[in-house]
């Protein structure tokens, strides 16, 4: 009998627990959510439903140019990090040539390196080769951390790939670019779709690189935050907030029904 | 053979990896619709060959020619030959009937055409119900039928099968050799298949050359291989051999291998052999006798005396290790189980016996050669 009492508590224990976990993990999500949709200047008190901030927000033009700054940096920079960083997985887990380990030891570099240095290190590079900031610059420097994704979740598709099917296509007639687009591509596709996504939103809520990469007028959506909350935090941030958590959230939700699905149609191949 | 019954003829066939040397100077004919067979244990080049005659490797030296054709500078995709991977290769994206019509319409076939033959292809190997499946959704049996109807459909003029039932249990895979062995009937298409596999090789092919370290040790029909090994390695390969050496002297019309107590082995005057020197030969285990010490065996029967080791009660036969000690070596015997008197029983280990068998089936081997094989995971 006691046992069972006690087990009640800690089955109880533990789920007040877990609720504990989740509240401090969301609430402040829920407060930001919740608070651009009320009716005050003020985040502080509730004083009723209104949709007047995001209102105020797409008739402000400053914002909506630091969307359109953003998302002409993420469609371009994505496509580029996707195109390289696929060319480079395939070669990678296809090939191997002097220095080839090397090279795949040396893509988890950006992924660890302090953004901050990484920042810093890309501007004094622009610098050196006397390119002036601009959203150019964003692209590029964006593009050299996101290509190391791409490349990681690209190969790790790859290393599940089986050569014979390429040789199997060449078998039943298919030539070198035919084999490469109606075998390995569709093969390599969940990974290089996942990749994308994944780039995009890395390339969408990029902070700190852009911060040192932009120069002066080049202002994308997250620098706009960031200058608009050295006046206090107001509905209108929560707002845009609120707007690119729901891009954000959106295109995780994407990547990962794309990656539980691939894992599903990988072939185990038999040993025989 | 006319050069128009050979399908693929192989001429000085080397394939060097580096120092490695994986096929060693091949040369054979394989004919118009034969099933023909490399078999030899894993690393013997078998696979190797099979790949340099579907265009993956390139030969270092020799050329291969398919119908009379140099196909050296073909590229895969530009030969008459297709393959039934090992692990089956089928596409994982493409659905069963996609993966069947792949060949065909890299060929530009006519939609309608394409679409008769995939059917026809899914209805020979008993899968015209799952042509919408995708590969992982079938069992391996199924996806090695997906393969050989995949292979299949483009009518090549040789099927490269390269162990494709290695993957399936026995039952299975017994099962399948049946049905290759009619749909080759069925389809008249020249076989070559690759496998470790030398009951395999026995029950399916027209043909089977013995391969081993690179080399052909021999080509012959099955039964050939079994009867006649040419080697030592063909010997202890196919099935098992009893193998004696010994110095040879002249007898009418032949040689003997005496020892005392008027133990024998009667050799016949084969070609070149020079009496008084080392001769090798080799005899199957089913074809010798038992006898007790008390009876008598024929003056011109072969005849050794030893020592029962190991009684293994097979059914429908009992397999005997027998120690002979004048060769220092081990015999395995194999009798029926017809019960010729009704006290007959079976030898017991320990008991002293006499092995007998007539000259006719002792084979001589060439001397030195190889190593005798030991089965491996067969």
């Amino acid at each position: 009998m006691r046992r069972r009492r006690d087990q009640r508590i800690k089955a109880k224990g533990l789920r007040v627990y877990v609720a504990l976990v989740y509240a401090f993990l969301f609430a402040p999500i829920v407060v930001l959510v919740l608070f651009s949709f009320n009716n005050s200047r003020r985040n502080a008190t509730w004083k009723g439903f209104t949709l007047k901030w995001y209102s105020a927000l797409f008739g402000d033009s400053a914002v909506l140019d630091a969307f359109k700054n953003t998302m002409k940096v993420a469609i371009i920079a994505t496509i580029l990090a996707t195109i390289f960083g696929s060319l480079a997985a395939y070669a990678l887990t296809r090939y191997h040539f002097r220095g080839s380990s090397l090279y795949n030891g040396a893509i988890y570099v950006p992924l660890v390196i302090p953004e901050i240095v990484f920042g810093v290190a890309l501007l004094s590079g622009f610098n050196a080769a006397g390119l002036g900031l601009s959203l150019k610059t964003v692209i590029i420097s964006h593009v050299a951390f996101m290509v190391s994704f791409v490349i990681v979740v690209v190969r790790a598709r790859m290393s599940g790939f089986d050569r014979a099917l390429e040789e199997a296509a060449m078998d039943l007639g298919a030539n070198e670019i035919q084999t490469f687009y109606l075998v390995t591509l569709p093969f390599m596709a969940p990974g290089i779709m996942a990749g994308a996504l994944l780039a995009f939103v890395l390339s969408f809520d990029d902070f700190v690189i852009t911060f040192f990469n932009s120069g002066v007028g080049n202002t994308t959506l997250p620098l706009k935050v960031y200058s608009m909350v050295k006046f206090g935090v107001t509905p209108e941030i929560n707002a845009i907030s609120v707007f690119m958590l729901g891009i954000s959230s959106l295109l995780l939700l994407l990547t990962y029904r794309i990656q539980s699905g691939e894992r599903r149609t990988v072939q185990e191949p038999d040993k025989g | 053979m006319t050069s128009d019954e050979v399908a693929i003829r192989l001429e000085g066939v080397t394939k060097r990896f580096g120092d490695f040397v994986a096929v060693d100077d091949i040369s054979l004919d394989i004919r118009q619709g034969e099933f023909f067979s490399l078999l030899g244990p894993s690393g013997c080049g078998k696979t190797t060959t099979l790949r340099m005659i579907a265009g993956f490797e390139d030969p270092s030296e020799g050329s291969i020619f398919l119908e009379g054709v140099d196909v050296d500078r073909l590229p895969p995709y530009r030969r008459n030959v297709n393959t039934v991977f090992q692990n089956y290769a089928l596409f994982p994206h493409l659905n069963v009937e996609k993966n069947v019509a792949f060949g065909l319409k890299r060929k530009r076939l006519p939609k309608k055409e394409i679409e008769q033959r995939v059917h026809e292809a899914l209805r020979m190997v008993e899968l015209q119900e799952r042509g919408a499946a995708k590969p992982n959704e079938l069992s391996g049996g199924m996806q090695q039928r997906v393969a050989l109807a995949r292979a299949l459909v483009n009518l090549p003029a040789v099927l490269l099968l390269d162990e494709p039932l290695g993957a399936l249990d026995l039952k299975l895979r017994r099962q399948m050799q049946l049905e290759l062995k009619h749909i080759h009937e069925d389809v008249g298409i020249t076989f070559i298949y690759v496998t470790h596999d030398q009951e395999e090789a026995l029950t399916m092919s027209d043909r089977i050359a013995v391969m081993n370290r690179g080399r052909v040790e021999q080509v012959g029909v099955p039964e050939e291989l079994y009867e006649s090994p040419a080697t030592r390695f063909v010997a202890g390969f196919i099935g098992v051999s009893n193998f004696i050496e010994g110095p040879i002297e002249r007898r009418n019309g032949g040689g003997v291998m005496r020892w005392d107590e008027g133990q024998r082995v009667i050799v016949g005057a084969p070609a070149g052999m020079s009496l008084g020197n080392e001769v090798a030969l080799s005899v199957r285990p089913e074809k010798i006798r038992l006898l007790e010490m008390h009876e008598q065996a024929p003056e011109e029967q072969c005849l050794l005396l030893g020592t029962v080791r190991d009684v293994v009660y097979l059914g429908m036969t009992t397999q005997y290790k027998v120690d002979v000690p004048v060769l220092g070596r081990q015999f395995t015997v194999l009798e029926q189980n017809v019960k010729v008197a009704s006290d007959q029983t079976l030898w017991e280990a320990g008991e002293r016996a006499q092995l007998s068998w007539h000259p006719y089936h002792n084979r001589v081997l060439p001397p030195g050669g190889e190593a005798e094989h030991t089965e491996e995971g067969v």
